[in-house]
């Protein structure tokens, strides 16, 4: 199997890591043409890299294996960087938060000062994330993802913090955990 | 003085009475002036109104001279009023320091508290009687909150990086250890590339600082721009002095309630910590004085607590909660709001404001929101029920709500036996995003693993589905589709019943029951809403029982109920549909028709002896619905003319004469559905009233709809069914409308203007216009609103549409929305 393209990599890894979704959400969500992610999703379900079901994009056994080789070879050098197992133990620490922020506003139907409290914790994620953008430019997407969702939830629309048909704020956090993670080649815990 | 002559004076004490205008000196202040002006007693504070933050923009975003003179004027007020000095160690005034804008926004600067303390004081409050502990823990809140709120910095960094000189400030209290962790904090900050001072002057400077920016914060901007904001409007700064619940033993603080916040019963609720300041209730070592109890507190204070709380609902027109600390006697109000409450608590109280004179039965509608109606109506397990039910499992409990329904181990299968109108419960090990379409579809969720912050857990909240983690006791076998709970093994489909509040999974499917509107205060508001509406919501229930819980809420409208739906929960489905499938061959053998007569008479007797005085009307099965293409195996091999409503003779009169048999004289209405023409409808009313049965139809294409005088000449009942008619006209499949999520999304894409199930195209509300207008004339003419959101209802509503049929859990709701519908 030929190792993927820069292009190719982005787009399947969108959909690695959304699970399922169309070349839309995925385009979207990976800041690329919707054109050119059409493209690389149509070649890739043609090599048997992933599945097409609804209109809805699924990754394949080999096609996982294809981004995880790609984390492998574009981070390997990162997963030995001091300054980046550091950032993601800060990161640890304030993903707790969020959880917990997460799980306390829906325990009190979206309380606005816990709300205050939980969007804080995603604007300090954003600000360590533009740590991390010299040594990984594509992490930008998640910086416009995170900021384009909280507008929506400063403007009342309550269902961008956590409901998972959206791109809501946990929604997409969920998925920048499971790329750190797969960045710095570790396992998530359950 | 000399501010005011130069016609320059940007501080104001918030006793002034120029503050209560909001515009210029922000809400809270504007809140402040208003209770200090009733007579209720808070801490000491000034403002600075938004004229100093123009000046502070003019300045080039510094806060510049003149106005740095007033502030501290205005602190020399403070210290005058507090008895305390701004900086000193002895007696040090500490101050809170808020934004405060017109209009609140996302954004802008939250509070900092206990600014004005430094190592010298910290170490004087330590000989006090909290100690070191006590007095680190309140100099630390304050940098803590600093470095967070006006520096921007992560205050778990700072304190990780000054663990080593706190630890030995906490153990040694003397001058070298506390000035040796002001020095590590001042330089972890420095550190950071920011500028600090231990020094409170500039401490309050800066925190001014802050405030006047995040006016400036992107999120502000973006806020402001969405709700045409002007940029140019400004926030006030208010700093007040903070009052202490540890100074002596007649010191305290707590949190009242003016009405309590679970049952919404009007008297005195809360926590009274002697001795300790409010943000240090964690501690649990003090026991709180309950303040319901009227013996526990000083007779003194509890006489405060009844005329303050009287003056505060009389300015704000609702219950409200007060967080409040008793400085050597006296007692502040530190910050007071409409109180956070229950959703019976809301509704209580919006009744008994009504009764008190103080809000109009509109305004009581408007204080409870549609979600607290839905919490209070959904379906819950009858207890003597659950009293007698078997436990199988108990897992943790996630996302309140009883579900019951066949317990289904793959979230595909789920969405497919939903679909096609079962109960359905989905039961995982564990669940992950490719769910989600089962998740949607299932009536409740249990995983055997996880924590209440899985996956399965947040969005069966988010989607509000009872939810139930972690139950262990269950191992589920997805290759065999088996599932196995202490040695005995389920095939999926076993009947399960869960209450995601307590965590319990029981065997067999428990009945639910409509428990909103046996809630006496529901039942007044709902009234209320019924007098503004003129409507009337009809239920659609899914079984004999449901018909007969419905009934028994005491809300005499009418039912309407699917004779599918009937032999659903009768259990004879599957027999009849093939029996169907059977009766519609050209080559069928005869007697079938006795057959479908006996199951449609069993499973439509017990309705239609129990349905007390309240109409029932029963929906006639059609062969061409998208449910009977997937309940029909080979259902596209049926003869095309079975499809037609009356294409088969003896198909219909089959049913006719078992639910004519089932009424045995009462009466009752049967409703065909799929005409599209007058002629066809005489036709059936024909052949129904020589049944001895009532006829009426519902319309689910736009011919019968652009026929609908004719059809109300006619003298039946006519339902529409609005969410085939925008389908149709759509053009869209069922699966699209059973997902309005993704029309939501194709719409925010501007694929399309609007998702025409939230939002009725022009086109349809053409077609509608007529009828609408014949409804409000008052003709028998109904909505048949299932799946349909409740602003499309509310439209309807508003165009003239008086008569509405939601499946009984969303009855409650809908005659609230109704009522709160303001007719254009």
């Amino acid at each position: 199997m030929t190792a993927l393209s820069e292009d190719e990599f982005l787009v399947l890894n969108g959909a690695h890591l959304k699970k399922m979704a169309s070349a839309k959400e995925l385009a979207r969500a990976v800041g690329v043409d919707a054109a050119l992610a059409q493209a690389v999703l149509d070649a890739a379900a043609e090599k048997g890299l992933l599945m097409v079901a609804e209109g809805k994009y699924l990754l394949l056994p080999d096609g996982t294996n294809a981004v995880h080789k790609f984390y492998s070879a574009a981070y390997g050098p990162l997963r030995s960087n001091e300054s980046v197992l550091a950032w993601y133990e800060r990161f640890e620490v304030i993903n707790d938060q969020f959880i917990k922020q997460v799980s306390e506003w829906q325990s009190t139907d979206g309380d606005d000062r816990i709300q205050g409290r939980l969007i804080k914790t995603v604007e300090r994620l954003t600000k360590n994330i533009q740590e991390l953008t010299p040594l990984i430019p594509r992490y930008n997407i998640y910086v416009d993802r995170f900021g384009t969702s909280v507008a929506l939830v400063d403007q009342g629309e309550k269902d961008y913090v956590c409901k998972p048909t959206l791109d809501s704020v946990h929604n997409v956090w969920f998925e920048f955990h499971e790329d750190i993670l797969s960045v710095i080649g570790r396992p998530r815990d359950t | 003085m000399q501010m005011t002559i130069m016609g320059n004076s940007f501080v104001r004490e918030v006793t002034d009475c120029d503050v209560e205008d909001a515009l210029r000196f922000g809400g809270k202040a504007s809140g402040l002036a208003k209770m200090a002006r009733a007579g209720i007693p808070i801490p000491p504070a000034f403002v600075i109104g938004v004229d100093g933050f123009h000046e502070f923009r003019a300045n080039g975003g510094k806060v510049g001279e003149a106005l740095l003179a007033q502030v501290h004027e205005a602190i020399d007020r403070l210290e005058t009023q507090s008895g305390r000095l701004f900086g000193d160690k002895d007696r040090p005034l500490l101050v809170s320091v808020r934004s405060g804008a017109a209009v609140s926004m996302p954004g802008m600067m939250d509070t900092v508290l206990n600014l004005g303390l430094t190592s010298a004081s910290a170490l004087i409050l330590a000989d006090g009687v909290g100690g070191s502990d006590f007095a680190l823990d309140t100099w630390l809140r304050f940098w803590r909150m600093f470095s967070d709120i006006v520096l921007g910095l992560d205050p778990s960094e700072l304190m990780s990086a000054i663990k080593a000189p706190e630890a030995a400030a906490r153990k040694e209290r003397n001058q070298a250890t506390f000035g040796a962790l002001e020095c590590a904090i001042v330089a972890h900050i420095e550190g950071q590339g920011e500028q600090v001072s231990a020094d409170p002057a500039g401490q309050l400077k800066q925190a001014i600082e802050a405030v006047f920016r995040s006016w400036d914060s992107a999120r502000a901007k973006a806020y402001r721009k969405h709700h045409g904001i002007s940029d140019d409007l400004g926030t006030a700064v208010t700093v007040q002095a903070m009052v202490f619940g540890n100074a002596d033993e007649n010191s305290g603080s707590g949190v009242a309630f003016t009405r309590n916040p679970n049952d919404g019963r009007r008297a005195l609720y809360g926590e009274y910590l002697i001795g300790r300041q409010g943000e240090d209730l964690v501690s649990g070592t003090h026991t709180p004085i309950d303040l319901s109890d009227s013996k526990a507190l000083d007779p003194v204070l509890r006489q405060a607590f009844e005329k303050h709380s009287k003056t505060l609902e009389a300015l704000y027109l609702d219950a409200v909660d007060i967080e409040f600390t008793v400085e050597a006697g006296k007692l502040y109000f530190l910050q007071v709001r409409p109180a956070k409450r229950t959703a019976t608590a809301a509704i209580k109280i919006a009744e008994d404001l009504v009764e008190e004179g103080a809000i109009t039965k509109q305004a009581a509608l408007r204080r409870v929101s549609i979600e607290q109606v839905r919490k209070v109506s959904r379906p819950a397990f009858d207890e003597e029920e659950v009293a007698r039910a078997a436990l199988l499992a108990r897992g943790l409990g996630s996302s309140p709500g009883h579900a019951s329904g066949a317990a289904v181990l793959d979230a595909d299968r789920a969405a497919d036996r939903a679909l096609a109108g079962e109960n359905v419960i989905l039961l995982r090990p564990t669940t992950s995003p490719q769910d989600i379409r089962g998740m949607l579809a299932a009536n409740g969720i249990i995983t055997a693993r996880g924590g209440a912050l899985s996956h399965a857990a947040v969005v069966s909240r988010a989607l509000d589905r009872p939810c139930i983690v972690g139950c262990d006791a269950i191992s589920v076998d997805p290759n065999r589709k088996t599932f196995t709970i202490g040695g005995a093994t389920y095939p999926e489909g076993t009947q399960i019943s869960m209450d995601g509040g307590t965590g319990m999974v029981f065997a067999g499917a428990l009945q639910l029951k409509a428990a909103g509107a046996g809630l006496p205060s529901l039942k007044r508001l709902l009234d209320w809403a019924d007098e503004k509406s003129h409507a009337t919501v009809w239920v659609s229930p899914k079984s004999s029982e449901e018909l007969v819980e419905a009934a028994n809420a005491g809300v005499r409208t009418g039912n309407l109920a699917s004779v599918t739906d009937l032999i659903i929960a009768k259990g004879s489905v599957s027999q009849f549909v093939e029996l169907t499938a059977a009766i519609g061959r050209v080559d069928a053998p005869p007697g079938l028709g006795g057959d479908i007569r006996s199951i449609v008479h069993d499973a439509c007797a017990p309705a239609l002896l129990s349905n007390p005085q309240a109409p029932l009307w029963l929906r006639l099965p059609r062969v061409s619905s998208d449910r009977a293409r997937r309940l029909i195996d080979n259902w596209e091999e049926l003869p095309a003319g079975f499809f037609l409503p009356l294409g088969s003779t003896s198909y219909l009169q089959a049913m006719l004469d078992g639910i004519a048999a089932a009424a045995g004289g009462k009466e009752a209405g049967v409703l065909i559905g799929g005409i599209s023409c007058v002629a066809e409808f005489a036709a059936f009313q024909q052949k129904a009233r020589t049944a001895g049965l009532q006829a009426g139809a519902v319309i689910n294409n736009v011919m019968a709809l652009d026929d609908v005088l004719r059809f109300v000449d006619l003298g039946s009942p006519i339902w529409i069914d609005i969410a085939d008619i925008v389908r149709t006209v759509c053009g869209f499949p069922i699966e699209v409308q059973q997902s309005l999520d993704v029309l939501d999304q194709y719409a925010k894409e501007e694929l399309i203007p609007v998702n025409p199930f939230r939002k009725l195209p022009i086109y349809v509300t053409n077609l509608l216009a007529e009828a609408a207008s014949a409804a409000d004339r008052g003709a028998a003419l109904g909505i048949e609103a299932g799946g349909i959101p409740h602003e499309m209802l509310a439209k309807l509503h508003r165009m003239g549409f008086r008569r509405f049929s939601v499946p009984v859990g969303r009855r409650d709701e809908l005659r609230f929305v109704l009522g709160r519908s303001d007719k254009e």
